[in-house]
């Protein structure tokens, strides 16, 4: 059970109304860590801003978004989260292999050199180190400071809503638990 | 040296111009993570209202923002935000004791209960990668609902700044590193 069931969309103030539909889109309903934000809608809008500006519009590529989502997810156990990106994921290619190693917490045997790349930087930066100079340059050369920026923010948006997901101990919509 | 210099001011797109302008209403000037987020100005303009909405328009007075922030910027040792937030959490309030103590990893003798619920539901987050049912219990009872949304908000902001800030080892405007 939730800690925090999304406000009833009949009792949201026009200002939250109008930022549900919004963010929303197409979605049967708006849960996960909008349901939570959307108690400051100031916060649901620039978060779901960022979301925008990464995933929507920028020039990342959807593998290594959703290969960053998912090693992220993993280090914070966000189970939602995981629960949403692994069918993303596998949709756009990623082996068992892939999937089963990111949850195992093991670098994924069969990835392409860049995503190993990816890899490698996202579990440095998640155990608290700075970005070795090594990784920092492998990244520039690899993919340019500008596509380098959106990687990291990628990093950092899922580390900030995978706590805000743990924090309120948001569960899967269909309740499993991929981490138990 | 940071890796990334800051954008000369006279080669900004108008839409950098904009977001920058903002960012400086907001904050006096484009420092720290922005001066490398504004590369990118829809990722700039909404982490920076983010933030401002936490800063300002939280359920969380000051004193207890600014503590939450340090707490964060300690567990994950950044050394960028620490140097801005800590006299930022004294100015607010928060006694120069339990900030040396944060600083130095040791448990701060706080004497409030608002503030150990803050510096609990922070700790726990970073360190467990969870909260438990008690401390979420505690944040509720202290701040309500809408508070502990600001409250988990802000941690989970300040890793993202946190993770940022390290990626590029951006320095503190002194050059030291005040976080062993």
């Amino acid at each position: 059970m939730a800690r925090l069931d999304p406000l009833p969309v009949e009792q949201l103030s026009p200002q939250q109304k109008l930022i549900h539909d919004k963010i929303k889109g197409n979605r049967p309903k708006l849960g996960g860590p909008f349901g939570v934000l959307l108690r400051n809608p100031a916060l649901a809008t620039a978060a779901s801003g960022l979301v925008d500006a990464l995933r929507g519009e920028g020039k990342l590529d959807k593998r290594i978004y959703e290969l960053i989502v998912l090693t992220v997810a993993r280090h914070w156990s966000a189970q939602y989260a995981w629960a949403v990106h692994e069918p993303i994921a596998r949709g756009l290619g990623f082996s068992e292999e892939m999937v089963e190693a990111i949850k195992a917490r093991r670098r994924p045997a069969s990835a392409k050199p860049e995503e190993a790349l990816v890899y490698d930087a996202v579990t440095e930066l998640l155990a608290g180190k700075v970005l070795s100079t090594a990784i920092y340059d492998r990244l520039i050369k690899q993919f340019g400071l500008d596509v380098t920026i959106e990687l990291i923010s990628t990093a950092g948006l899922y580390s900030m809503i995978s706590t805000i997901l743990n924090g309120f101990d948001v569960p899967a919509a269909n309740g499993e638990k991929p981490f138990a | 040296m940071s890796r990334v210099p800051p954008l000369d001011p006279a080669t900004l797109t108008a839409e950098q111009q904009r977001v920058a302008a903002a960012i400086s209403g907001a904050r006096k000037n484009v420092r720290g993570p922005f001066t490398i987020w504004l590369r990118n100005p829809a990722l700039a303009e909404h982490a920076n209202a983010f933030g401002v909405a936490l800063r300002d328009s939280s359920k969380l007075d000051r004193r207890l923002f600014e503590l939450a922030v340090i707490t964060v910027c300690r567990a994950w040792s950044v050394q960028y935000a620490w140097s801005s937030h800590a006299p930022a959490a004294e100015a607010a309030g928060v006694s120069p004791d339990v900030v040396a103590a944060i600083r130095d990893n040791r448990k701060p003798e706080l004497k409030r209960d608002d503030e150990r619920v803050v510096y609990d539901v922070a700790t726990e987050l970073m360190q467990t990668k969870e909260l438990s049912q008690a401390t979420y219990d505690r944040a509720i009872a202290q701040f309500g609902i809408e508070g502990t949304v600001d409250l988990v908000s802000t941690v989970g902001y300040y890793a993202m700044v946190g993770i940022f800030l390290k990626s590029f080892d951006v320095p503190t405007p002194a050059g030291d590193r005040p976080l062993k």
